[in-house]
């Protein structure tokens, strides 16, 4: 990537592989709760246009004009930062037989005006409305985010783990205290901030003429900034606690179960790739213990399967099980772990896993957006190799004793599970 | 063999009938790193009624046979499954049912012709057993389970059993505990041999491989394999039940869920013919219903409705219907909106040619962006095989279009109409 001002980081990767040309702008700050929901009532009111683009419905208007571009702002959490990203893609205009020049002259327009031309001014009338409106249906979402028993189980997995300090656990909406108390004034100091102060990748992916974004984008008015980010030292802070499961009753025809386990720190690529194949063989892929013992030989749950959060160094296993077995799927859970190494005395075992997870890994990278955030890797962890000729040389070399020494360092930690009753149970 | 260029859309398709009936597609991707093949018959949770091609007789199998059989065909020998075998060969597998198809998928980037082979030899070699049978209903039990706690699951089949009383299409998929518990391994080995013939199947390969090898490899592997003799088919049940009005349950959900279903008649058309009337449909949704319409501002700025509003045209065999759906706190207000939008739909200020316009430029980019994505290729190309038409020709058709052929669509098929109200409120 070229730093194209201080702080402002910008790649550009020349393809035709895909229908398709994309822009990645990713907007990186610390991250707090407040930040994070205000960012995130700024996401949605980007999504309704801008000064010059009036509504919504002009903003779907002017998409489906590009030849159905696409517009998408998100937030997300990632550890202690905070990402704002805005994603825009358009098909490729010479698959169109349109104009070209101006076809991508009119979707940078369009995203230029989505960043640049906000008016977040507390004398803007329309804004105020809208900004209701928006706060009002972030605040639904939110909450509506509960009604799946999939999500809340590991929500309330995170409120428990982190004895409630939702510094710790919100993610990249806030949480509902911080979206209500948020001001038209918060919306104006916030956007500031963010475009003066966020370090800020650039991707641009696809069939271009000459690279010509890279003067358009250098005439973006983007000042230099000062921060640093790093994401190589990116961990949350997690308390260790009891081990312990406690289960509580919700209206629902399943039960839902998710356990949480310790993992040391993976720093390096190597650290996190033998990680991922513990992952791997315990839960994650679809010969793992946890679904051939647990779900095929037991009969014990339809989905169940293990991730992992590097940046809490957590290890975290859900399942979708019945009510009556839940004494029975924990004994199997843990069973699969005394399982593991016994299974790592036979080679094939370890060796489909390794073959699987470096086939994924070939996998991921046909994808567009993929092949953009592995350039901005570049910025955010400076100094790991992420070839896959590295990738592959460390699975290659990964040797059951690997996975065995990390074995012992996982600690069980606690678990939450919501029994399905009846409303009136 | 039949090899063909879409320059419309950069693809090149090589179609091979083979002498077992087995329609092969392979697509070229050479860029990609990897493959994806996945091999489809054309039999899915609707098919449930067979008749005896001798005698006559009528067999009912019970809903959900379909889904349950896919379970069971990853069933191996010495209880290891399908999945094993396609991870010693570093690819991950899977499948799934519609109302219409069963789907058996792999990705790799290694041993391509390996994961073909397996591919192919245990859907047409399988090893399910009674045991098998037996212990698989809990797992579907929790697999329906998990559905029900899902509202947005919920509510779309709410609007399924509003639209098809009493017929396998207002069924779920999966079918219900009940018909689960009930079905036996004699059902599904009169289901599979009834459906698994290679005649009903087309497999489709994508990405990165060899096409000679991988044509080799295919024929000889289906060199010399003994299928039995289909003695049942299809009986394709008419849909002759009233809509259901409405529909209402309660559910721990923060906000009530609305959704309106409408039930067109069943469209005649066939191959090419088909696709048209499809996009037709499709583009007649987007100009009354879709994020371009001035309606949907009207909507979006009362808050009645938010970005869960979701609008699914289905055209395809039995199922011809539009159905509405979103979270929302307004739901009379927006039901009796969306009805009477739909029944003025002739005289909405969004029916014009610079609307249409809009909407045929957006359709045409999202045909393209999605064919970024094997899986959604693969799809649209399985749709085309069982229904014999060319799913690249799409964005011909698209330029061809005119409003008129829209709006014959719409006075053909909006204009005899069953309507099903669905609502999931909140608990008390």
């Amino acid at each position: 990537m070229r730093e194209i001002r201080k702080g402002v980081y910008y790649t550009y990767v020349s393809s035709t592989k895909y229908k398709s040309n994309l822009l990645v702008i990713k907007l990186i700050s610390p991250y707090n709760i407040k930040r994070a929901s205000i960012r995130a009532l700024l996401s949605r009111l980007f999504e309704d246009g801008s000064e010059a683009i009036k509504s919504k419905n002009i903003l779907e208007k002017k998409l489906a004009d590009l030849y159905g571009a696409t517009l998408s702002v998100s937030v997300q959490r990632k550890g202690n930062f905070h990402e704002f990203l805005i994603t825009s893609s358009i098909a490729r205009p010479k698959l169109l037989n349109d104009n070209i020049d101006k076809l991508v002259e009119e979707w940078f327009k369009l995203i230029y005006s989505i960043l640049f031309e906000q008016n977040f001014d507390q004398n803007n009338s329309e804004l105020a409305v809208s900004f209701q409106r928006e706060k009002q249906m972030l605040l639904s979402q939110l909450v509506r985010d509960k009604d799946d028993k999939a999500n809340l189980v590991v929500e309330k997995l995170m409120e428990r783990l982190y004895e409630n300090d939702e510094a710790y656990y919100a993610e990249g909406l806030g949480n509902e205290a911080a979206i209500k108390s948020v001001t038209l004034g918060d919306l104006k100091r916030e956007y500031e901030t963010m475009m003066n102060d966020s370090l800020i990748l650039i991707g641009v992916h696809g069939e271009f003429i000459n690279d010509p974004l890279e003067q358009e984008i250098s005439n973006w008015p983007l000042p230099p900034r000062s921060l640093n980010i790093s994401y190589l030292d990116n961990y949350i802070e997690t308390k260790v606690l009891e081990e312990a499961v406690t289960v509580e009753k919700v209206d629902g025809q399943q039960t839902y179960l998710a356990l949480a386990y310790y993992i040391p720190m993976a720093i390096t690529l190597k650290q996190k790739i033998h990680t991922q194949v513990l992952n791997g063989i315990l839960g994650s892929l679809p010969n793992s213990l946890l679904f051939t013992e647990v779900r095929e030989s037991e009969g014990l749950a339809y989905s169940i399967c293990s991730s992992v959060d590097y940046s809490r160094q957590l290890l975290i296993i859900e399942a979708g099980i019945d009510g009556e077995q839940i004494e029975t799927v924990l004994s199997a859970i843990n069973q699969q772990f005394n399982t593991i190494n016994q299974k790592l005395l036979d080679s094939n075992f370890l060796n489909e896993a390794k073959l699987t997870l470096l086939s994924n890994e070939i996998q991921s990278r046909d994808s567009q957006v993929g092949e953009l955030y592995l350039a901005f890797n570049q910025i955010l962890k400076p100094g790991i190799d992420f070839t896959f000729e590295n990738y592959h040389h460390i699975i290659e070399t990964l040797q059951p004793e690997d996975v065995a020494s990390l074995l012992t360092k996982v600690k069980p930690s606690i678990g939450v599970v919501l029994k399905g009753c009846e409303a009136d149970d | 063999m039949i090899k063909t260029y879409f320059a419309d859309v950069e693809e090149t398709t090589i179609q091979i009938q083979l002498e077992n009936g087995l329609q092969v597609i392979l697509i070229p991707k050479n860029d990609y790193h990897r493959v994806y093949g996945i091999l489809t018959t054309n039999f899915g949770s609707i098919d449930t009624s067979l008749r005896h091609k001798k005698s006559n007789e009528i067999i009912t199998l019970p809903a959900g046979t379909a889904h349950f059989l896919e379970h069971k065909m990853f069933e191996g020998m010495n209880g290891e499954d399908a999945f094993v075998k396609f991870m010693r060969q570093g690819a991950e597998a899977n499948a799934f049912t519609t109302h219409f198809q069963t789907s058996f998928l792999f990705s790799a980037s290694f041993e391509i012709n390996k994961n073909i082979e397996t591919l192919l030899d245990f859907v047409q070699e399988p090893t399910f057993s009674p045991e098998g049978v037996e212990k698989e209903k809990k797992i579907i039990e929790q697999e329906l389970l998990m559905y029900l706690d899902d509202p947005y699951w919920r509510i779309h089949q709410l609007v399924l059993e509003g639209l098809y009383p009493n017929h396998p299409a207002g069924v779920d998929v999966g079918g219900t505990i009940e018909t689960v518990n009930k079905t036996s391994y004699e059902d599904l080995k009169l289901a599979y041999e009834s459906f698994y013939h290679p005649s009903q199947m087309c497999l489709i390969i994508l990405g990165d491989f060899d096409i000679e090898d991988t044509i080799t490899a295919i024929t000889q592997n289906q060199l010399g394999k003994v299928f039995p003799h289909q003695m049942y088919e299809r009986v394709s049940l008419p849909v002759t039940e009233a809509t259901i009005a409405k529909q209402a349950l309660f559910m721990d959900v923060s906000q009530p869920l609305v959704a309106l279903g409408f039930r067109f008649k069943a469209i005649e058309a066939e191959g090419e013919a088909l696709l048209k009337k499809v996009l037709e449909g499709e583009i007649l949704a987007d100009l009354i219903f879709g994020p371009t319409t001035t309606q949907n501002q009207i909507w979006y700025e009362k808050e009645w409705i938010d970005s869960s509003f979701d609008y699914v045209i289905s055209i395809q065999r039995t199922m011809h219907y539009l159905h509405l759906s979103v979270s929302s706190h307004y739901e009379k207000e927006i039901l009796s909106e969306w009805e009477s939008v739909f029944n003025n739909w002739q005289n909405s200020d969004d029916l014009n040619e610079e609307h249409f316009e809009t909407v045929i430029k957006g359709k045409m980019g999202d045909l393209l962006q999605m064919l970024n994505s094997m899986e959604y290729t693969a799809y649209s190309v399985i749709d085309s095989v069982f229904e014999n038409y060319n799913s690249f020709n799409a964005l011909k058709y698209l330029k061809e279009m005119t409003l008129e052929d829209v709006i014959d669509y719409g006075k053909e098929y909006w204009g005899e109409v069953s309507i099903t109200q669905a609502v999931i409120l909140p608990n008390a």
